[in-house]
């Protein structure tokens, strides 16, 4: 069995071009909201030195991370869930008895919807910027690119979790609201909480890196990884179907 | 001496306190149609579900071909085509492009999705959408399935349900057909009792997570019908000769139900002609599987 018709048969299971779309909205609804803000609190934004794509960055995170809390359960739903309701895990392994394959498949068919997000939300940064005049700072946008695409989506395998543990995808996605509350409640969590739970990995290594610090992103991007391969071979060893 | 193509050894499968399988041992030939009986909850599909290895038992051995599951899993499943827990599919594919999806990911021929659709009796509808089909056509899917690549053994775990008459009649066949002609070694469960006696050689009953009779049918039949209904001239003759030979009986309007096996049964039918008995009829009787089914889970009137 090879690894690539796999992940190309995951494609074939899902409704892709609804999940696009749903994926272009969740990346572009964080880059409206941060330039509407940026435009509206333009002159506090300039007084901290932040009118520039810098200023836009660090609200495009902020809003970003709540996006992406949503999307991850829209598209785990499709991609995991569904299997649950079909009733196909035993189909699938009695046929391609490598769970972590299976697994591994759908993680890779998640981030490829996610680097598409990440790709219309950053093509989108850079077209406002260019229309609306604002600045454009490379090293920060190629830091904050880093941060997205390699801490940010730790967040997304976090929702995952609700997704293998929940049989019902419904409520396994509508459970994401957990997330967006201990998001909303960041600045309340212990220092070594900020620093350590996925969710708050990009925010945290935001704020300490300012979208400058290279070691520091690094730092997390790898944690972020650690935490995404524990979770698929976690995931791959649970009972994927439904006992009597 | 008959091959054994699936062996299990003693397996056990407790879920929480509850002892779903108790120390089952199967013993499945090579070449046969082996119907898996129980009442709801006996354990079939978690025996089933361990038979292909969707969960380990908890203790025990499966065996295939003498080679032990768990060690040799992948190498075994290329050969076994199921059928478990009645999946839905996925509903926005067709029925073709359904079984296509297994045959790319596995990498093997996606001719063969027209050979299965066909023996199916499919391919009138694999261009259609499997949310449009009907229960029974999902269950034929099903088979299509457990029949993609041409595998030696085929587990079903009620393949007929939501069938209609011509239909449980067609996947009769089908697998006798499978069984007779190509020679797969077939199990299937299923709560028609009557399906299973007319297609099964072999058959293991369960009940509690316990093996209650493994054999064939005639096997079965024949230590389980041991009543013979006797019609004759002198009822009271031969009551007083079956009570000097301490045979259990039962005396009916016209006739006498006496409890023996076949050879008694001859000798007896000697001694009524010595004393000048005349018998009518001395006929064993037949049991359906579903008597003797409910006689030994104990839900029958009366016991074996």
């Amino acid at each position: 069995m090879k690894f690539l018709p796999l992940v190309t048969g995951e494609f074939t299971k899902i409704p892709r071009i609804l999940l696009l779309f749903c994926t272009a909205i969740f990346a572009l609804i964080p880059v409206l909201v941060s330039l509407i803000v940026y435009k509206q609190g333009y002159d506090t934004f300039a007084a901290q030195g932040l009118a520039n794509s810098s200023g836009l960055l660090l609200y495009y995170h902020f809003v970003n991370n709540y996006c992406v809390v949503i999307l991850s359960a829209f598209l785990w739903f499709f991609i995991y869930s569904k299997e649950n309701s079909y009733n196909t895990w035993s189909l699938l392994l009695t046929k391609i008895p490598y769970t972590v394959s299976i697994i591994g498949a759908k993680s890779i068919v998640f981030i490829v919807y996610y680097v598409i997000s990440v790709i219309i939300a950053y093509g989108s940064l850079l077209i406002v910027c260019l229309m609306q005049g604002i600045s454009v700072e490379f090293r920060t946008i190629f830091s904050s690119l880093l941060i997205s695409l390699l801490i940010t989506i730790s967040i997304g395998f976090l929702q995952f979790i609700f997704h293998t543990i929940i049989r019902n995808g419904l409520i396994a996605s509508s459970i994401s609201i957990v997330w967006i509350i201990l998001l909303f409640l960041y600045n309340n969590f212990p220092y070594a909480v900020q620093l350590l739970f996925p969710l708050f990995l990009s925010t945290t290594a935001i704020e300490l890196s300012n979208l400058k610090d290279m070691f520091t992103i690094i730092f997390f991007a790898i944690g972020s990884g650690l935490f995404i391969v524990v979770t698929v071979l976690l995931s791959a060893k649970k009972q994927l179907f439904q006992t009597d | 001496m008959t091959n054994i193509e699936i062996e299990t050894l003693q397996i056990t499968k407790t879920y929480d306190t509850e002892t779903v399988v108790n120390n089952l041992s199967l013993n499945i030939p090579s070449g046969s149609i082996y119907g898996f009986l129980g009442p709801n909850g006996a354990g079939k599909t978690t025996t089933m579900r361990m038979l292909v290895g969707l969960i380990k038992p908890d203790d025990g051995i499966i065996r295939y071909r003498g080679k032990e599951l768990q060690k040799h899993k992948k190498a075994i499943l290329k050969n076994i085509g199921c059928f478990i827990d009645t999946p839905s599919y996925y509903p926005h594919l067709t029925g073709y492009e359904n079984l296509k999806y297994i045959q790319k990911v596995i990498n093997l021929p996606i001719s063969e999705v027209d050979r299965v659709l066909d023996v199916v009796n499919l391919t009138f509808a694999k261009n259609k959408k499997v949310k449009e089909y009907s229960l029974g056509m999902r269950q034929r899917l099903g088979l299509a399935f457990s029949l993609l690549n041409d595998p030696d053994i085929i587990i079903l775990d009620e393949p007929t349900n939501g069938l209609d008459p011509e239909g449980i009649h067609e996947i009769r066949n089908l697998l006798i057909n499978l069984s007779k002609y190509e020679k797969k070694t077939i199990i299937v469960s299923s709560h028609n009792l009557a399906e299973i006696e007319s297609m099964a050689t072999h058959i293991g009953m369960i009940n509690q997570g316990n093996m209650i009779y493994e054999g064939t049918l005639r096997d079965l039949y024949e230590k389980t019908s041991n009543e013979y209904t006797l019609i004759v001239n002198e009822p009271e003759k031969v009551k007083e000769i079956l009570n000097s030979h301490s045979i259990t009986y039962r005396e009916n309007l016209n006739d006498i139900v006496m409890q023996t096996n076949p050879e008694a049964a001859a000798e007896l039918n000697k001694i009524f002609a010595n004393h000048g008995i005349k018998v009518f009829e001395l006929t064993q009787s037949k049991k359906t599987l579903e008597d003797v089914f409910l006689s030994l889970t104990g839900k029958g009137s009366e016991s074996v």
